[in-house]
């Protein structure tokens, strides 16, 4: 499982891309992509705690009993996740109230915990923090650009700025729960054919 | 052997031509007398609605077909279908970007990608409906779009319903589809287009009867509740099983070959729940006028679990 720096950091960007290729995590997906500004928060905060957690849990590795190792996990995990959550409420409110119980729940997310199990529970300290600003970048691109196309349909704006003329009607089905789903699902379809195209 | 489970005979059969052309056809031939109706009622409005619908519907068939490199099946009229369907659910004189997102998304997102015709497990129509519902209620609602064309006023039967205007939906005008509402709104005439379609074994009559008995059952037990509180008017239940779309849904839309199931229990089931919800839908929802299209669409959901209860096979304990 020894690869280098550079390849763990950039596996998160196409190969293993959350939530597309590695599909975890998907409630906060479906949830917090309504707007592009939203999606970027949270894939920035999802990033921040999964590169800390993947650093401290790959230091104490070989600390960690097996057999309590995912309690363990969710310690390191809900610390940094209450970091996030205090400086979000200091300094960017809005953006706080705008995700909500989001933010508590990046504790709960997958793809952290997922990260910690599969790799930085076996692989040494800068490796993991390499492999975790990979997938948390990959992470917060998918989430920015499935909240741009979202928001672009069904409010008619990005990042709040009005984009597509006056006379454009909303598709606010697109903001809505089920939009979520459609959305993620074409992508997806979209992303296997890329890939079979690619690989062909 | 103590009878005769099965009767095998001998080569050769005959086909009896059925399939999903002639049903296709069937179905819209006998819609034709209620887009008729639309038609004369709300003249061009109608007819650039249901020509939009159709021919949006079989372009958004045919270019997905073509960019997944399937063959290009717009001959078995299943496209034309959805788009007919749909344009009978809309009022006329909606916006026509909002029809051309409609059927689109009825062929895209309700069918297609899941690959077309005998694999999508809700009904396209009812998707594209849905989708356009949603995200542009005041332009679908009835009374709103038909203000864009003259000689026309009154609210629409369930409008009226919810306001306590019993006098204003007379069963006569409801039958016809005199009063405001969608295209397809003469539901004799839908009924009357149901009943050749079950002569003709198009549709399967359980899901048919067992959604009407849902109706009927919804309105005996709390129909009069669509009414506003305080009011001891009653609602005639023949106008509830005739006002807006119940008739399309269960003779059109409810009996859909792919989202419906096909056992006789489950296919009871499954239509006098979506009767049952459609009636809950629309006397307690907010979008009461789409009660059939929702109780429908949801209830297709479970249609594959319903299909689960089937006789077992003889020999197999």
């Amino acid at each position: 499982m020894e690869g280098s720096l550079v390849q763990e950091f950039k596996k998160g960007l196409w190969e293993e891309i959350p939530p597309f290729r590695l599909v975890l995590g998907l409630c906060p997906v479906l949830a917090v992509t309504k707007a592009a500004d939203t999606g970027l928060g949270m894939g920035i905060a999802a990033t921040f705690v999964l590169v800390f957690s993947n650093v401290i849990v790959s230091m104490l590795r070989n600390v960690i009993p097996n057999k309590v190792r995912i309690a363990c996990y969710i310690v390191v995990i809900a610390t940094f996740v209450v970091v996030t959550e205090l400086v979000m409420q200091a300094y960017t409110y809005p953006l706080y109230e705008a995700l909500g119980i989001f933010i508590p729940l990046i504790v709960v997310n997958c793809i952290i915990l997922g990260r910690a199990e599969a790799f930085a529970g076996k692989n040494p300290v800068l490796l993991s923090a390499a492999d975790g600003l990979g997938i948390g970048l990959g992470f917060t691109l998918s989430l920015t650009f499935l909240g741009s196309l979202r928001e672009i349909f069904g409010a008619g704006t990005l990042f709040g700025q009005a984009v597509m003329g006056a006379s454009f009607e909303p598709f606010t089905f697109m903001v809505q729960a089920p939009g979520a789903f459609v959305c993620l699902g074409i992508l997806l379809g979209l992303m296997n054919i890329v890939e079979a195209i690619r690989t062909r | 052997m103590k009878e005769n489970v099965l009767t095998v005979s001998v080569a050769p059969f005959w086909h009896s031509g059925a399939g999903i052309a002639r049903n296709s056809y069937i179905s819209m031939a006998v819609l034709l007398p209620v887009a008729a109706v639309g038609v004369m009622h709300y003249r061009v409005g109608a007819l650039a609605v249901l020509g939009l619908c159709i021919g949006s519907c079989m372009l958004a068939e045919a270019l997905m077909q073509k960019i997944i490199g399937r063959p290009v099946t717009l001959g078995d009229g299943s496209a034309a279908l959805t788009g007919m369907l749909l344009a009978l659910l809309l009022p006329a004189g909606v916006p026509w970007w909002l029809v051309v997102v409609g059927s689109f998304s009825a062929i895209i997102v309700g069918k297609q990608i899941y690959g077309g015709i005998g694999s999508h497990p809700l009904n396209a129509t009812l998707v594209g409906w849905v989708m356009i519902r949603i995200s542009w209620g005041v332009q679908m609602d009835a009374d709103v779009a038909l203000a864009n064309l003259p000689n026309l006023s009154g609210l629409s039967a369930l409008a009226a319903l919810r306001g306590g205007y019993v006098d204003a939906v007379p069963l006569k005008d409801v039958w016809m589809g005199n009063l405001i509402g969608p295209i397809g709104s003469a539901s004799l005439l839908v009924l009357i287009g149901g009943l050749v379609l079950l002569a003709l074994r198009v549709i399967k009559w359980e899901v048919s009867l067992g959604f009407l008995g849902g109706v009927l059952l919804g309105c005996v037990l709390f129909g009069s509740n669509m009414l506003p509180e305080g009011s001891d008017a009653s609602v005639n239940p023949l106008v509830m099983l005739f006002s807006g779309n119940v008739m399309l849904g269960a003779f059109f839309l409810a009996p859909d070959t792919t989202s419906s199931p096909s056992q006789p229990i489950a296919m009871w089931i499954y239509g006098f729940a979506a009767g049952l919800l459609a009636m809950l839908i629309r006397v307690y929802g907010n979008y009461y006028d789409g009660g059939v299209v929702f109780g429908i669409l949801l209830v297709s959901l479970a249609s594959p679990l319903l299909d689960k209860i089937r006789p077992k096979a003889r020999g197999r304990e």
